[in-house]
């Protein structure tokens, strides 16, 4: 207890709150620029918080995650066009309140249920965090290497229409986890003699640049005129009554959970979350044929699920180290570079860090009202900004970010290497996201595979024979399985897709 | 039809590189002692041949698709649909190459006087018309970037002539 209330006092200072605040603003506009994702906006700051102390790294970067989930939700309201895939729910109620006059009413219940949904996001994280560390303290190298895979099979299932491109992606991620020193033996890998490499591959040019510069390039496609155009958004003056609020209490916190919950399972994150509470709340209401016509609960449900996902994407990410999404696989690398490693010892090793991350999570729902309240009028113009300008101001940003770090500019060149590697694979259907994880689990995943071989005598029996690590295989197989179905049957319809000359093709 | 044949493509030049990474690149890259159990090469030969494999599954299933729609595949194919627009490329291309460029001269011009004219070239190829506005926002943004980056964060960037 005294470590939990040592821990709090810690955030109460002015740089901490400062960076918590900062962290929330930089995410409420990271989120709210359509191009710019969540993980965009959390690779732009990791540079930044690897010069800050680690309590206010944490605020930073937990801070900037509910911003950017609630951010998303301001664009779709003004302008129909969610700003993170997370928000896209929103826009089929938000926009049409924004429509009818609503728009602030409409930003405004959005606002309170990101809230509410980050409440209950890391009240699941407390609840399940500890118990599931205490059950993973029993896992060994075959446990962890089946759970690695289950997540890399989810991942690479979900992300994409094709389970074999996931697998394709997950594999490129896995060999790029394989450069610089073997981590059993201690040689050299794909360094190609160059001293630069013998740590492996520079975490930040790979997130920065498969996720901000690639998508920079993507935007590149629309062509100047539409890069140069200014949306039109409307005004914010209307309020939300508090009877208005409480009338959503219970679609909030049924959304809420469902959020955490959706958010715990790896490769599933703010976008399915969005849509199951949208449909879930739409089943539920006494109208549901008034969905879609510009009502709060169809603004509420979506919003107290994508911030709720923040808490339950952070229960295998503290737990197991493995991350639940892009966002927090970059989390994952923050944490690292400040020594903290997730995982089940982190709990009994380190356990103030864990203190750390579930009070930044909770003090962000805060600064989320605080910012939020105060910056709505603000971030509606911020919203404004032509493409334009603002994407060679973020390449800018990408350069210093991922010369930052090692003050190397060979970092950079990678990080211009891996945007457009990261571009050509989006063009050819290769989701990035099991290519990011598996980029991040690759060393883990590696060290139990041969961990489990060595102490079985290279028998691959062990991991059939220990019945948790035969569950989670058999899961990963079972579930590829059903994922090559369910392409088998998509693989059937007609698909209408925009090709590189902007022309609707059908394949 | 056209995304099935880019996947045959894809899978094909997937597969190659399979093969060249498992025969070339790793006996090349990593050197292993003799004796040793499950070496070095152990996890990246095991991820190659699931990549070489993806690979050849995908550009087979593609292969196949094309096939059972060979008739729809001929005539898409006669229009000249499949041609792939590479010009659509060319600002992407342009974008790349200016800022490997742009990288290679920090070093010798220093952060601020190789920023500001690549962020002015920048903010007109991505359509900002206006080359006077595109100066003001490059000599105040590049500005501001380096004092917060190199006060604030202590971040020492390539020195130029003019010591910045």
């Amino acid at each position: 207890m005294s470590l939990i209330l040592e821990t709090l006092v810690g955030f109460f200072s002015v740089q901490v709150l400062f960076a918590l605040l900062a962290g929330v603003a930089v995410g409420i506009i990271g989120g709210g620029l359509p191009g710019i994702s969540p993980s965009m906006t959390i690779a732009l700051l990791l540079p930044i918080s690897l010069y800050l102390p680690t309590t206010v790294a944490i605020a930073l970067l937990m801070g900037a995650y509910q911003g950017a989930m609630f951010g998303g939700s301001v664009s779709a309201i003004l302008i129909n066009t969610p700003g993170t895939a997370s928000a896209a729910a929103t826009t089929l109620d938000g926009y049409k309140m924004a429509l009818n006059g609503q728009a602030g009413k409409a930003l405004l219940m959005a606002l309170y249920a990101s809230c509410t949904g980050g409440i209950i996001g890391t009240i699941i994280l407390l609840a399940m965090a500890k118990p599931l560390s205490a059950v993973t303290l029993k896992f060994g190298p075959p446990e962890y290497f089946g759970l690695m895979l289950l997540s890399l099979a989810l991942i690479a299932g979900i992300s994409g229409r094709s389970l074999l491109k996931g697998i394709i992606s997950a594999s490129i991620g896995l060999l790029f986890a394989t450069v610089g020193m073997d981590p059993i033996y201690g040689s050299k890998r794909f360094t190609f003699g160059n001293i630069n490499l013998g740590d492996g591959i520079q975490t930040l040019s790979i997130f920065i640049g498969l996720f901000a510069l690639a998508e920079v390039l993507s935007q590149l496609s629309k062509g100047k005129a539409d890069l140069y155009q200014k949306p039109s958004t409307l005004t914010v003056n209307d309020k939300l009554s508090f009877a208005e609020y409480w009338s959503q209490k219970s679609n909030m916190i049924i959304s809420g959970v469902m959020g955490a919950l959706i958010g715990v399972l790896p490769g599933i994150g703010g976008s399915t979350a969005c849509f199951v509470a949208y449909a879930e709340a739409q089943r539920r209401s006494k109208h549901p044929e008034k969905f879609g016509t510009g009502i709060i609960d169809g603004v509420a449900a979506p919003e107290a699920a994508n911030n709720a996902v923040c808490g339950g994407a952070l229960v295998p990410m503290l737990t197991l180290g493995i991350p639940g999404d892009v966002v927090t696989a970059i989390l994952v690398g923050a944490l690292i570079a400040h020594g903290i490693k997730p995982g089940p010892l982190l709990f009994i090793d380190d356990i103030g860090s864990v203190y750390k991350v579930y009070i930044a999570l909770l003090l962000s729902v805060v600064g989320l009202l605080i910012i939020g309240r105060l910056g709505i009028p603000v971030f509606s113009k911020i919203v404004k900004l032509r493409k334009a300008v603002l994407l060679p101001l973020i390449f800018i940003i990408c350069v210093v970010g991922t010369y930052s770090s090692r003050a190397n500019l060979f970092d950079t060149m990678m990080m211009v290497g891996f945007g457009a590697l990261g571009f050509i694979l989006n063009k050819n259907g290769f989701p990035i996201p099991p290519m990011v994880i598996a980029f991040v689990i690759g060393t883990q995943l590696e060290t139990s595979l041969r961990q489990s071989l060595l102490l079985s005598g290279n028998n691959p029996a062990i991991f059939f024979t220990r019945p948790i690590s035969c569950v989670l295989i058999v899961g990963a197989i079972v579930f590829a399985a059903f994922m090559v179905r369910r392409n088998r049957k998509m693989g059937n319809k007609e698909i209408v897709v925009i090709n590189d000359a902007g022309e609707e093709e059908v394949v | 039809m056209k995304k099935v044949y880019s996947d045959l493509r894809s899978g094909i030049l997937l597969f190659v590189i399979s093969l060249l990474m498992y025969f070339v690149l790793i006996p090349a890259q990593i050197s292993v002692k003799a004796g040793k159990n499950l070496a070095a090469d152990f996890f990246p030969k095991l991820t190659v041949i699931v990549f070489g494999l993806c690979g050849l599954l995908l550009a087979v299933t593609s292969a196949y698709d094309l096939y059972r729609r060979r008739e729809q595949a001929a005539k898409e194919r006669a229009q000249g649909l499949w041609k792939t627009n590479y010009k659509a490329f060319l600002p992407h291309a342009i974008f790349l190459v200016s800022a490997i460029v742009y990288l290679m001269l920090m070093q010798y011009l220093g952060f601020v006087l190789s920023s500001i004219p690549f962020l002015i070239f920048l903010l007109w190829h991505f359509g900002s018309p206006s080359w006077g506005k595109n100066l003001v926002i490059a000599a105040v943004y590049v500005p501001i970037v380096y004092l917060i980056f190199s006060y604030g964060f202590r971040i020492r960037f390539p020195m130029g002539p003019l010591g910045f």
